[in-house]
This record gives C-alpha cells, sequence and structure tokens, in this order.
C-alpha cells in the first residue's frame, strides 16, 4: 500500500509497516514539548520518559507580570532539574518556541513532534510530523504515547512565485477563503510542487502555522534542498528523511499559482471572515504589531524596515514590534532594523507571544488593531468590542504608516 | 459515564463556534472551576449559569470548538452540570480534549434541523440512538470508536492511564 508522507511517519512512531486513515494507533512521538502558560505544570508532574524526548521554553510570558506566572515559571525550573531535562530555554535566552526550536536544530525530518498547542503545525516545515494534542501531552510524559486517529492528507501544490507585498501568508488566507474553517477537518495538510524552492524555511514555517484554522490535524512539508541548508550546522544529531511514495492517495489534491495572490485581511469577528486589503482599505486604526509565532522573523522585520525607513509610525498609532527570537533581535539588530524601527516610531519588545493572547497591547471598546497575529476572537486583545484584523508584514506596516488599513503596492 | 441520558436542550450552537466563547477569552488562562462555572457562556446570556440545570444537553452545529481550544471551555459547561453535546461535528482538537476530561460529546449529522432549544433529548451513547421526546424524532450519532469509548467510561484520559 502506498503512504503518504505523514502516514509514513505514524507508521513508523507506532511501529507498523502501514497504517489506514480514520484508525486511532498509538504513537511514540521522538519530542514533546511545551511552553509556561498556567496549568501546563501540572501536567508535568511525573515524567517518566528519557529527558532527552522533552523541550520546555518560557515564552508567554517574558517576564512575570504577577506572582502566579512567577510560581509557573519557578515550578518549570525545578521540573527541568528534577527530571534532567538539558532542552530548556529560559528568561534571555529564549523566544518563541515555534521558531526556536527550528533555530536550536530540535526539528528533524522524520519525526513525530508533539506540543499541547497546535501552532507546533509551524514546524511541520521541516518534514516532522508536529501535531498540537492539548492536555494529552501528559499521556506522552507518563506512558511515552499519545492516541491519534490516522488523518487523510489533503495535497496542495504550489506554482509560481510571489508578487510583490505577497507572502506565504496571503497564500494560506486564500487557501481558508476557498475551502472554508473546516475545509481540512481532521486532515493533514501536505504542500508540494515547484513553488516551494521559492520558499525559504521562514516563509514556510508561516504557510504552516495556522493550519488549525482549516481544522486540519496539522500540515507537512517534505524535505528538499532548503530544509538540508537551514538545519546545517545547527545540529549534530543524524535524520532519516521521509517522502510520500508517489502514488499514494490523497483526499484532495488543490493547486494554488502564487502569483495570482494578492494581499489578504483576516477580519473580525473570526479567523475565517477573510477579504482582499483592498475590501478593508481605510478601516482607522490605532494599534499595529508585528511579531507573534507568524511573524517577526527576519523577513517580516525586513518587509517593515524597508517601508519605514522612509515613512514614520502615524500620529495617534501605536506600532510594536516583537522580534521572534533574540537571535532574529540580534540579527535585525546587526542590519540595521532596530535603528530604523525606533527612529520611525515604534517600539520594540522583546521576544513574547503576549501581543497575540493579549498578555500585552490590551485595547478598549472601539480600538482596531491590524497585526501578524494568530487569532482575532472577540475579547483576544482586551476589550470584546476592540477590533482585531490580521495581515502579512506588509500590510500592517503600511497600515501603522497611514493610520489606516492601506494597500502597501500603493505607497 | 451513565450509558443513557435524558436532558433539555438547554442551548443550541451554530456553527464553527469558537471554543475561547464559551467562557471569554478573558479566562483562557483560569484554572478555578468554580470561576470558569460562573462566566459560562456569559457574554451571550449574563444569566446562563443561574438559568442551567445539571443534566442539560446542548447541541451544535458543525465544527464546534473551533480556534484554539483551551480547555477552559469543556471545565466550564462540565461544572454547570451539562450533561452532553451533541453536533453535527467537532473541531478536532476540541473533541479530544473533551474525550480527556470525560465530557460526553456526540457526533450526530442532521441534529440541528431536528432539534431545538427546550426539547428534551434523550441519548444512549453505547448505541447512538437519540430521540427526540418532545418531537419523537429518532436519530442516529456516529459511534464513538472503542478506545475513546473506554477513556470516556474510565473517566477522562488521567484515570484511564491510571487504571492501565
Amino acid at each position: 500500500m502506498s503512504l503518504t508522507i505523514s502516514q509514513k511517519i505514524i507508521a513508523a512512531k507506532c511501529g507498523r509497516d502501514q497504517v489506514t486513515p480514520g484508525e486511532i494507533v498509538h504513537v511514540e512521538p521522538d519530542l514533546v514539548m511545551l511552553y509556561d502558560w498556567p496549568g501546563f505544570d501540572g501536567l508535568m508532574k511525573n515524567i517518566n520518559i528519557d529527558p532527552d524526548r522533552v523541550a520546555l521554553n518560557i515564552d508567554h510570558y517574558f517576564s512575570p507580570p504577577n506572582e502566579q506566572i512567577a510560581k509557573l515559571h519557578r515550578n518549570f525550573r525545578s521540573t527541568v532539574k528534577k527530571f534532567g531535562i538539558k532542552k530548556f530555554y529560559d528568561v534571555g535566552k529564549t523566544g518563541i518556541g515555534f521558531q526556536l526550536y527550528a533555530e536550536e536544530g530540535l526539528i528533524l525530518p522524520g519525526t513525530f513532534v508533539a506540543h499541547a498547542d497546535p501552532h507546533v503545525s509551524t514546524l511541520g516545515a521541516f518534514g516532522a510530523y508536529c501535531l498540537g494534542i492539548g492536555s494529552d501531552v501528559i499521556s506522552i510524559f507518563l506512558t511515552g504515547k499519545a492516541w491519534i486517529k490516522v488523518p487523510e492528507t489533503i495535497r496542495i501544490n504550489i506554482h509560481g512565485s510571489f508578487g510583490r507585498h505577497v507572502t506565504s501568508r496571503d497564500l494560506f488566507e486564500k487557501i481558508v477563503a476557498d475551502i472554508g474553517p473546516d475545509g481540512a477537518q481532521g486532515k493533514v495538510i501536505e504542500f508540494s510542487g515547484p513553488g516551494l524552492a521559492g520558499m525559504s524555511m521562514e516563509s514556510r514555517m508561516v504557510l504552516c502555522n495556522s493550519v488549525q484554522y482549516l481544522s486540519a490535524e496539522t500540515a507537512i512539508i517534505p524535505p528538499d534542498e532548503i530544509t538540508r541548508a537551514y538545519l546545517s550546522g545547527k545540529t549534530k544529531e543524524p535524520w532519516q528523511e521521509v517522502l510520500g511514495d508517489e502514488d499514494a492517495s490523497y483526499s484532495e489534491v488543490l493547486d494554488y499559482d502564487l502569483s495570482t495572490l494578492e494581499p489578504m485581511v483576516v477580519t473580525p469577528p473570526d479567523v475565517f471572515y477573510i477579504k482582499t486589503v483592498q475590501e478593508v482599505a481605510g478601516t482607522k486604526i490605532d494599534q499595529a504589531i508585528i511579531g507573534t509565532c507568524a511573524g517577526g522573523r527576519m523577513e517580516d522585520l525586513r518587509i517593515a524596515a524597508a517601508i519605514l525607513k522612509d515613512h514614520p509610525v502615524a500620529p495617534g498609532v501605536r506600532f510594536m514590534i516583537t522580534p521572534i527570537t533574540p537571535a532574529i533581535m540580534a540579527d535585525a539588530s546587526r542590519e540595521g532594523l532596530i535603528e530604523i524601527f525606533v527612529k520611525a516610531g515604534a517600539l520594540v519588545g522583546p521576544p513574547s507571544c503576549g501581543t497575540c493572547y493579549g498578555g500585552l497591547a490590551q485595547m478598549l471598546p472601539g480600538e482596531v488593531c491590524i497585526s501578524t497575529g494568530t487569532m482575532n476572537v472577540p475579547g483576544r486583545l482586551g476589550s470584546t468590542e476592540a477590533d482585531i484584523y490580521m495581515a502579512n508584514p506588509a500590510v500592517v506596516t503600511a497600515s501603522a504608516v497611514c493610520g489606516k488599513i492601506t494597500d502597501p503596492r500603493s505607497l | 459515564m451513565e450509558e443513557k441520558i435524558q436532558g433539555k436542550t438547554v442551548w443550541k450552537f451554530g456553527d464553527n463556534f469558537n471554543a475561547d466563547l464559551i467562557v471569554g477569552s478573558k479566562y483562557i488562562a483560569e484554572s478555578n472551576a468554580e470561576v470558569l462555572g460562573e462566566v459560562c457562556l456569559r457574554d451571550f446570556d449574563p444569566e446562563f449559569a443561574k438559568r442551567v440545570q445539571p443534566g442539560d444537553v446542548m447541541i451544535a452545529g458543525k465544527n464546534f470548538g473551533y480556534g484554539h481550544p483551551h480547555q477552559q471551555g469543556i471545565v466550564s459547561l462540565k461544572k454547570v452540570g451539562v450533561a452532553a453535546l451533541v453536533a453535527e461535528s467537532f473541531y478536532p482538537l476540541w473533541y479530544r480534549m473533551a474525550i480527556f476530561y470525560a465530557f460526553p460529546i456526540v457526533i450526530c449529522p442532521g441534529i440541528t434541523q431536528n432539534v431545538n432549544p427546550d426539547d428534551l433529548l434523550e441519548i444512549e451513547f453505547s448505541t447512538g440512538n437519540i430521540v427526540n421526546v418532545t418531537t419523537r424524532q429518532k436519530m442516529k450519532a456516529e459511534p464513538v470508536p472503542t478506545f475513546l469509548m473506554e477513556v470516556l467510561q474510565s473517566g477522562g484520559l488521567i484515570k484511564h492511564l491510571q487504571k492501565k
């Protein structure tokens, strides 16, 4: 029987030659990861597996805003000590996990990675099967295994290259607009095709970041030269690349030509209300954000700097830029981007998830934000009567300098 | 978990209902079940937590639990005593989390056409037989896979692991 890349990885991790979509199997992930969210410390009271299979980091609270979070961080540190976990990234050495773990070379092609958070699909860009399983991570800590339902695969073939001010985020939003919020319910999305050759690992990670909003299990991109070049020098661990069989069966095959895409904007009140930038251009904004696990990488920061070097942030707009990891912060500093941001009047903050879930950047009723974030459900950034729009970093920056949602191609 | 329950339909959700809206985004880091019960669906009906009775059931459209399924919504529904949630389909991770917490969930295509708020519903979990007692309409739910049924009957994933 021919298998997709995902089915092959799943079969290998449950010790089988093959698996069938729809069946429930118990897999042994290679790596299980968690970040500092209240309650997650309680999932790690007993860790019976090899501590090298566990990776932990601080990213939701870069500095404790209260004693409750200070205790959460302390519990993480004592867990690390108690069980001898070496892959731990603490304040000052940490960034957003869904980039940090890639930089640290922890995500290897062909492996199975589990996390409580489904945004771990971001790391599927490395040809690993990365699954968010919520509190079920406790099952891996205790027994080494977790149950999964073997998914069908939707294959999306990518052709062509992006036009000016269009990014992989726009491709993703176009897919959501086309197939809808449950368009991939319980399935895995496999990106493939010649267009991938022009997409960096950063761009691929953004593409895979939010497939949960198609109700997909995760996303995966077969490893290639670009994957190997990124990992080169980042790890000494060997890995076994897994590729799907050429005649594997897919529940659906879709084709997208990148050159036909345009900048898209996610509008309130949820992530599947998607329009083109032209349809919402002119909407007045109070706040703009570049950061979160869907933004704040080097390519995003370069896009922002290219606009901000000639245009200051508009009066009355609060523009916050948070590079995604310390390494990206350092690279941005070396390239002179941080200076451009500061001179333009943007606030540069430490790597943190805070601008996405409301740990920072809270808003009042009637206020409007445009962000590279991942969620816009009412109340995500403070008041339930504040509106959150989301878009690629070019749209966010163009909007920040004009004070209203703006098509960056018009600047 | 009881084999068969009967409860009043206390709430009807639409399609793609976002998991965070059950308690509101403000409470996605809350761990106190008392607090989560008090704020259950408060943004839609401030009196809901007082109105809902233990044993009541809920129905929902397609893909219930969409978005980023924080467990707080499930803890909240359990705390106020919701006995089951029957949906056209579930968002996969919300379904998994419900199993983890042994919150009875049932997939029943057609449920939203055949049931309205206040209807009395009878649900037999093992067979998937559902009866709208108010209208005498009979429906058939998708069977819960054997392993997941065992987890539900154990009282959730942690108790299931302890048993083994």
